[in-house]
């Protein structure tokens, strides 16, 4: 039945959602904004700042500037229980916070190797709650995980055994479930291409990343997710081992030719990367129903949260102004 | 001083005199070559601290910037469970018969083995040139332990060089010229009883 | 068979679809509507006439329902139930243009009152030009009011 993607229909079902979601989108820091936070002296003066905006009931709590990572959680955990009572659909939530279950795996799969207790590592925003997680893994009754995860469990043990004991490879076959995953959701048309850009976009930075520690040939054919518009399969044919120039005719004509520009520094890379992302996440700014509008709210405060995390960490550290500025994703 | 006035005193003060300025003077060439190596290496540390003081600065905010674009708790979990060893060991190597440590930082496994889907490519970077700042670092930590133990050894020959330039040499030269001046005075002794007794003799 | 009862199938047509029309189309942005003023309750005055304006094809259907009514006898008079079937069909056809129009233009209507209730809560200053953009849908809605008339007075 799935032979031909589905027609978008017209769905008034989020109508209400919509109205809601294009008030809040107001509420969100533009460039302006940020670069006045960005100009507050300290991490003091940064969560003075933030006490009027949106986030301003967590930040009136919050007294040392070195605790705003889990004030953002909070932020974070706050936004998807939003995002959860405006979609009433259990399928595109699990695909929304498939990225922290796939999380909770990794972490408590890890710790189970390690027999160490990780469960403060995982994140509170994915779909099972985390002591229900941490019994199913407690016991190694993997049954009582949903399907997607439990193969995903499976995968990674294996993985790790199957050679000699590596964690990256657990951590690699684990990314490419989640990969497949979410590529292969059926809910929303967006959000499906939307991971499928992210795999792309992740592709072309994993294979950057494999020249620089010279391991290209040792570990492409695992660390490549599959799903993205351009094949894995494609990309591995493809006669990369001799040099990473080549890359550039590989990538040619598509919309990721650009972002090879950016291939001598790692953070202008990543970057326009976002960007791109970014501009896909924007690219339904103009539909006023649908689900669409929600999802992409819940991106763009994502991607606010990361920025304002940025900022924070710059401000700690003392970085200057210009480079948190610049490493700022608008 | 308490010596026989013997001569077989003397020969051996002699001898113990000579071997002593011999000593003073090697000591002294050894205490010079010291100096030249502490001061040969306390140049290059302060370069070094300086440089490695910048290096560790850039390599730390390039950390911290890629660490900006995960949450925290993702971060972290990228790190839980390594591939990495890193061994640090320590040998030994002997300059001008002071033994210095010699450290040698082994790394076995990957640097990277966290997955790449979840993570910043620039973390790579920072891990790289962490890892490159961590050699010199180890570098430095060697150059200061061995500033250390020269100076400590500089120390030792300068005490043995000031006791021998000092106490010793002048000791045994006083010893012999106390000697000395004993046998001569006992040689005029004999020499006017031998008088006196000729004298005797005569008369 | 008299015509009289295809001429009242008429008058339902041109009331019912246009009211489906309308109540979807006021259905919409009613509910955006009321999504925004969850979070913005201070826009009512700002949002109210994106809800109105999808209602009117309702009344255009209804008012043309009155009209062939009238004609036909069934208000103020005594109905012509011996009404041909060639006549009958006149009054279906006549009927269409409010009540197809109707529909359709109600429905497109309230997708743009909707974005327009949505641009409320971004740019408040530019409602007015997304007022004068659905009153540009409720231009076809008119004409098909106004051929739905005439048709109507030709008749008989």
């Amino acid at each position: 039945m799935n032979r031909f993607p589905k027609v978008r229909t017209l769905d008034t079902n989020y109508a209400y959602a919509a109205g809601v979601v294009s008030a809040k989108e107001t509420k969100l820091f533009d460039s302006k904004h940020l670069e006045q936070l960005i100009s507050s002296k300290d991490g003091r003066e940064l969560i003075a700042a933030l006490h009027d905006s949106d986030y301003g009931h967590f930040f009136r709590q919050l007294d040392s500037p070195h605790r705003f990572e889990e004030t953002l959680e909070d932020a974070r955990i706050e936004l998807y229980n939003e995002i959860q009572d405006l979609i009433d659909n259990s399928e595109l939530l699990n695909v929304l916070r498939a990225r922290f279950d796939f999380h909770n795996i990794t972490v408590l799969l890890k710790g189970k190797i390690a027999e160490e207790d990780f469960l403060p590592y995982c994140s509170r925003m994915g779909t099972i709650p985390l002591d229900r997680l941490a019994s199913i893994f407690e016991e190694e009754r993997y049954n009582r995980l949903p399907d997607y995860l439990k193969k995903a469990t499976e995968q990674g043990i294996e993985a790790y055994y199957a050679h000699h004991h590596n964690p990256q490879l657990l951590n690699i076959r684990i990314d490419s479930a989640m990969a497949d995953f979410l590529t292969s959701n059926e809910e929303s048309d967006y959000l499906r291409s939307y991971y499928r850009v992210w795999v792309d976009v992740t592709n072309l930075k994993t294979i950057l990343r494999l020249f620089f520690l010279n391991r290209y040939k040792e570990l492409a054919e695992y660390a490549l997710l599959s799903g993205g518009f351009i094949a894995s399969e494609k990309i591995l044919s493809w006669k990369l081992q001799e040099s990473v120039e080549s890359l550039e005719g590989f990538y040619r004509g598509s919309i990721y030719a650009d972002l090879l520009k950016y291939r001598a520094s790692f953070s202008e890379l990543e970057k326009a990367c976002e960007h791109l992302l970014l501009l896909y996440i924007k690219s339904v700014a103009y539909e006023s129903i649908g689900v669409e509008p929600i999802i992409c709210y819940l991106f763009l405060k994502e991607n606010e949260i990361r920025n304002l995390r940025l900022i924070f960490i710059g401000k700690i550290n003392g970085v200057k102004d210009e480079e948190i500025k610049e490493r700022l994703i608008i | 001083m308490n010596v026989n006035p013997t001569r077989m005193e003397l020969l051996r003060l002699k001898k113990r005199t000579t071997l002593a300025v011999r000593g003073h003077k090697l000591l002294k060439q050894k205490q010079d070559e010291l100096l030249r190596i502490i001061q040969e290496i306390i140049s290059k540390l302060s370069n070094l601290r300086k440089e490695i003081e910048e290096e560790l600065l850039k390599a730390l905010k390039k950390f911290f910037l890629a660490r900006a674009y995960q949450d925290k708790k993702s971060f972290e979990a990228s790190f839980l469970l390594l591939d990495t060893d890193i061994e640090l060991s320590m040998g030994w190597k002997k300059v001008m018969n002071v033994p210095l440590p010699e450290y040698k930082k082994s790394l076995q496994g990957e640097l990277i083995s966290y997955g790449f889907a979840n993570t910043s490519p620039t973390l790579d970077e920072a891990l790289k040139n962490l890892m490159v700042v961590f050699d010199r670092l180890i570098e430095l930590a060697e150059m200061e332990k061995r500033i250390a133990l020269l100076a400590e050894e500089m120390k030792k020959t300068r005490r043995r060089v000031n006791a021998l330039e000092y106490i010793l040499i002048p000791e045994l030269k006083a010893a012999v010229r106390y000697i000395n001046m004993k046998l001569s005075e006992r040689e005029r002794e004999v020499n006017s009883r031998l008088m006196r007794i000729k004298d005797v003799i005569r008369g | 068979m008299s015509g009289f009862w295809i001429a009242m199938a008429g008058v339902g047509v041109a009331a019912f679809l246009s009211g489906i029309g309308s109540s979807i189309g006021v259905g919409i942005p009613s509910r955006a509507a009321a999504g925004l003023l969850s979070e913005q309750p201070d826009k009512f005055g700002k949002i109210f006439l994106f809800i109105v304006l999808p209602s009117t094809q309702g009344f255009y259907g209804f008012i043309g329902a009155m009209v062939i009514m009238m004609k036909i006898g069934l208000l103020g008079g005594s109905p012509n139930f011996d009404m041909t079937m060639v006549e009958g069909f006149q009054y279906l056809m006549a009927a269409l243009p409010v009540g197809v129009l109707g529909l359709m233009s109600a429905i497109h209507q309230g997708l743009v009152c909707t974005s327009g209730v949505e641009l409320a809560a971004k740019q408040p200053e530019s409602t007015m030009k997304v007022v004068i953009f659905a009153v540009m849908v409720e231009t076809y809605a008119i004409l098909g009011f106004v051929t739905t008339f005439f048709m109507v007075n030709a008749l008989g």
